[in-house]
């Protein structure tokens, strides 16, 4: 009901054919997931995040996956791969433009 | 393949094997959805089973009225212990040698207790017909603290053991007695008291908690009617062992059981035990010819499935006035819940506890520990440790620190003091380990260095002689040994399945390699560190060498993956079954360079004719020739298989020191710095280590400073949902420093002696001993977890202290 007429993006649709998104290249990057069971949620949340907040700083990243549980990887390196995403998708961006 | 002229440094590179921090093989799948965990699967024809769970603690079961849930479309089955009477299936033999009921057998034991299942279309009319099923209670009072239930007049909690003087572990005293185990000298003990000049006691709970796993536990049992086979999908860190133990209850031979443990989304021990929602899923399978697929929802997960802990421990050390540890005593009251579910080895109802004797050279000890029954869920599992190693490490570290506090000592200071000496090794403790190696004091050094302790120390004492300090800052320092890697069969053994573990590896001719082992991971990043051990053992890059656990239809048997025990058993088979294929692929290397063995030298994935550099064959050319081309007297293929019985335990260890701030006005605590030093011998896979450490060490922060599982005077359990169960969020987890020393084992093949339970292991002492520092110059010795904003704000107002 609520999401009635809205686009849904789950973690299935981050990839673009085949070519994985800035947040999936940078969690596996920094070691951003163990068990798996929270990893997408965790992606998209990051990317949702992201188009927020292009540059968050450390704080604004954990308040931001706040809503999001983790029991593997105690957040560090989650909060590394996001900061790594940011630069990738700024780099994309500016290389784009 | 390798040019010949690539450097050794190339070629180890490109292996990607021991000691890289490769990133992880596993990863593909879980970043773009594609995991396979049990609640993924769907099964033609599945139905789904849900559970009635008792409301009420204590009572027998009156009536149960089944007819309005069958009635109700898409219900197929509604089933209780009646139903499984005709099968003997409404009790089952728990790890620790108890019975435990599948079904609430006329009377329940303890609140959400399993009373009946229902079997529907669909998980939502199953959960409605569950709350259509009409159970009559009639209560009975509750007995909810260990102490109440060992006096005379208590209630009788199981009418099943009347009679029974005797359980599996010795002599019950009290018709809530469960066992009575001891360790050590008692008469030493007692003597090295009577003799010391000091002496120190504290008693101190360490609090149920629940491993909570973000995954809830979990099948899909399918019973082919056609073949008589059973497959269960199961979320089990021990798929081997459910699947001996399923073919006993049911009759069905092993050899037509197939237990496969998919991805599993953590375990920390609570998918270690045998628990009555898969009994009943299975035997609704078999039962009704179709898959039956049983989620638990978070709230059961919490109330029903194994706690941890719950030990009521009182400690006693003996001491010299100059600080030195003369004996040691520990008295202990195990809370075991309604049934004694404790997966522990057979001979150890209290686990290893007896580890508690720590990293110091205590001559004489005594431990003694006594399991009680009361009405809460039946357990407790080691929640990421080993065997009760999480209680004996905060029972000798506390001790260590009241010990301090006694004497006026600087708590590294009476450490050093006492710590085993690195020539002392392997050292045999005053009860009865054998430890490996270890050399605690260089590892101390380094971490209070890395701090600057003494200016930590400065600093907190420029606070306290500051009557407006908004905060009390608290050091707490923990010098811990565990004992991981169960273990030598005749000493442990699971339902008499010695604990030794397993590993077949297949080269293919084409040079790329498939591998099985009897463990399973569930998040630790098997399939890569894994590869890496034979990568560097036989030449393969780990890129190609497939790691498969969790399916026994293929796997050798192994005892799973709890307690830190894959790397220091299953490691240890993975290189000897390496070492045999390598043994081989020497022969073949001869036989193709025509030289005789003994001219030959292995350089990372090469054996080169000595002197000669040109003439070499590679691990994929000699794989090529194995089929192609076998030496007069060998067998075609190379692959070779390994069951490793360990000698010993390995005995990891590490320095950890927290600093605190504790705010004077709400209690709450930050966290400011957390320095965790870990020495697991040999190390893997750095990266995968340190993603484990900051986990173990946010479940233990979560452990030591919010988790509980507070029951009421009724029975009830007071908080299983997540609103008050504390998982910590990336808000309040704080942030960790890790570092680390190598000491090796000298008897493990790759010298590892297994790491990551150690961070949850060391760090809830550490908190304890950094929020008690905080205090202990009001003479505070002693506060008990979890360490909440109210309990702290309660303690500063105890003290006078708050603002």
């Amino acid at each position: 009901m609520q999401c009635d007429g809205s686009d849904v993006l789950t973690v299935e649709g981050l990839a673009n054919k085949g070519v994985l998104h800035a947040v999936q290249e940078a969690f596996y990057e920094e070691h951003g997931l163990q068990c798996g069971f929270c990893t997408p949620g965790m992606l998209v949340r990051s990317y949702r995040l992201l188009q927020e907040n292009p540059n968050p700083t450390e704080d604004e990243i954990r308040i931001g996956i706040s809503g999001n549980l983790c029991r593997c990887t105690g957040y560090q390196n989650i909060i590394k791969a996001v900061q790594s995403a940011a630069r990738k998708l700024q780099e994309s961006s500016t290389t784009a433009a | 393949m390798n040019a010949p002229t690539d450097s050794v440094e190339a070629r180890e590179l490109a292996l990607a094997g021991m000691g890289q921090s490769r990133l992880r093989k596993e990863d593909a799948r879980f970043i773009q959805g594609k995991g396979n965990y049990v609640d993924d699967m769907k099964l033609p024809g599945m139905l789904h089973m849900d559970i009635v769970r008792a409301p009420v603690a204590h009572a027998r079961i009156i009536k149960i009225n089944k007819e309005a849930a069958l009635a109700m479309p898409g219900v197929h089955a509604v089933l209780t212990a009646d139903d499984l009477k005709p099968l003997k299936l409404h009790w089952m033999p728990t790890l620790a040698g108890d019975v435990a009921a599948v079904l609430a057998d006329e009377k329940v034991h303890f609140q959400m207790q399993e009373v009946a299942i229902v079997i529907a279309d669909d998980r939502y009319i199953a959960a409605d017909a569950v709350e259509a099923v009409e159970v009559e209670y009639e209560e009975l009072p509750v007995v909810m603290d260990p102490f109440e239930a060992l006096k005379p007049d208590a209630p009788v909690l199981r009418e099943d053991l009347a009679g029974k003087d005797t359980g599996a572990h010795g002599k019950r005293e009290h018709h809530n007695h469960i066992f009575t185990w001891e360790a050590g000298d008692k008469s030493a003990a007692d003597a090295a008291f009577d003799a010391a000049p000091v002496k120190v006691s504290q008693h101190m709970y360490y609090p149920r908690v629940h491993p909570c796993p973000l995954e809830t536990c979990g099948c899909v049992a399918n019973f082919d009617p056609i073949r008589g086979e059973l497959t269960t999908h199961i979320t089990s860190q021990a798929p081997h062992v459910v699947r001996t133990v399923v073919s006993m209850l049911s009759g069905i031979p092993e050899s037509k059981v197939r237990i496969v443990s998919p991805d599993i989304g953590g375990g920390f021990g609570n998918k270690v035990g045998i628990y009555p929602g898969y009994v009943c899923a299975i035997v609704a399978s078999i039962v009704l010819g179709r898959p039956v697929k049983w989620v638990e929802d978070r709230i059961e997960n919490i109330s029903s499935t194994a706690f941890a802990r719950d030990y009521h421990m009182d400690g006693e050390l003996a001491a010299s006035e100059d600080g030195k540890i003369l004996g040691l005593r520990v008295n202990v009251v195990a809370d075991h819940g309604a049934f004694d579910a404790c997966a522990d080895p057979t001979k150890f109802p209290a686990g290893l506890f007896h580890i508690c004797s720590g990293s110091y050279d205590v001559p004489a000890a005594h431990a003694s520990v006594k399991g009680v029954y009361t009405n809460k869920a039946p357990g407790g599992v080691a929640y990421r440790c080993s065997f009760r190693v999480t209680e004996a490490v905060y029972l000798i570290e506390r001790m260590v620190d009241v010990l301090a506090q006694k004497l006026g000592m600087d708590k590294a200071e009476i450490r050093s003091k006492n710590f085993i000496k690195k020539e002392q090794f392997p050292y045999t403790s005053a009860f009865g380990f054998e430890y490996d190696s270890g050399d605690y004091q260089t590892a101390l050094d380094k971490v209070l260095t890395a701090v600057d302790y003494k200016g930590l120390r400065a600093e907190q004492a420029a606070k306290r002689a500051d009557p407006d300090s908004p905060t009390l800052m608290g050091i707490g320092l923990v010098t811990f040994t565990e004992v991981v890697g169960a273990g030598p069969s005749k000493m442990c053994d699971i339902l008499g399945v010695g604990m030794f573990d397993s590993c077949e590896i297949r080269i293919h001719p084409t040079g790329s390699a498939i591998a099985r082992m009897g463990t399973i991971t569930q998040g630790q990043g098997h399939q890569t560190t894994y590869a890496q051990i034979i990568a560097t053992e036989l030449g393969i890059p780990s890129e190609v060498i497939q790691v498969e656990e969790g399916d026994t239809s293929t796997a050798p048997y192994g005892l799973g993956t709890y307690g830190s025990r894959s790397t220091p058993v299953a490691g240890a088979a993975i290189a000897l079954a390496a070492r045999k294929i390598h043994a081989k692929a020497k022969k073949i290397a001869a036989h193709l360079l025509e030289v005789n063995e003994n001219d030959l030298d292995w350089e990372v994935d090469r054996f080169k004719v000595k002197g000669d550099d040109a003439k070499f064959k590679t691990m994929t050319q000699i794989a090529w020739a194995a089929y192609n081309q076998p030496p007069e007297g060998l067998e075609p293929g190379l692959e070779a298989v390994h069951y490793y019985d360990p000698p010993n335990f390995t005995f990891p260890f590490g320095i950890y020191l927290g600093v605190v701030d504790i705010d004077r006005a709400t209690g709450e605590t930050k966290v400011r710095r957390f320095y965790a030093l870990d020495d697991c011998g040999t190390r893997i896979n750095p990266m995968i280590i340190d993603g484990q450490i900051h986990g173990g060490l946010t479940e233990g922060f979560a452990v030591a400073m919010g988790q509980q599982m507070p029951f009421d005077a009724q029975g009830n359990l007071m908080g299983n949902t997540l609103m008050d169960y504390f998982l910590p969020t990336a808000v309040e987890t704080p942030k960790w420093e890790t570092d680390f020393t190598v000491t090796p084992s000298p008897h493990h093949p790759i010298g590892a002696k297994g790491v990551a339970e150690s961070p949850h292991v060391g760090s809830i002492p550490t908190f304890t001993s950094a929020v008690v520092d905080a205090f202990s110059h009001l003479g505070v010795t002693h506060l008990d977890m979890p360490h909440s904003s109210y309990r702290l704000w309660k303690a500063l107002r105890d003290n006078g202290v708050a603002l």
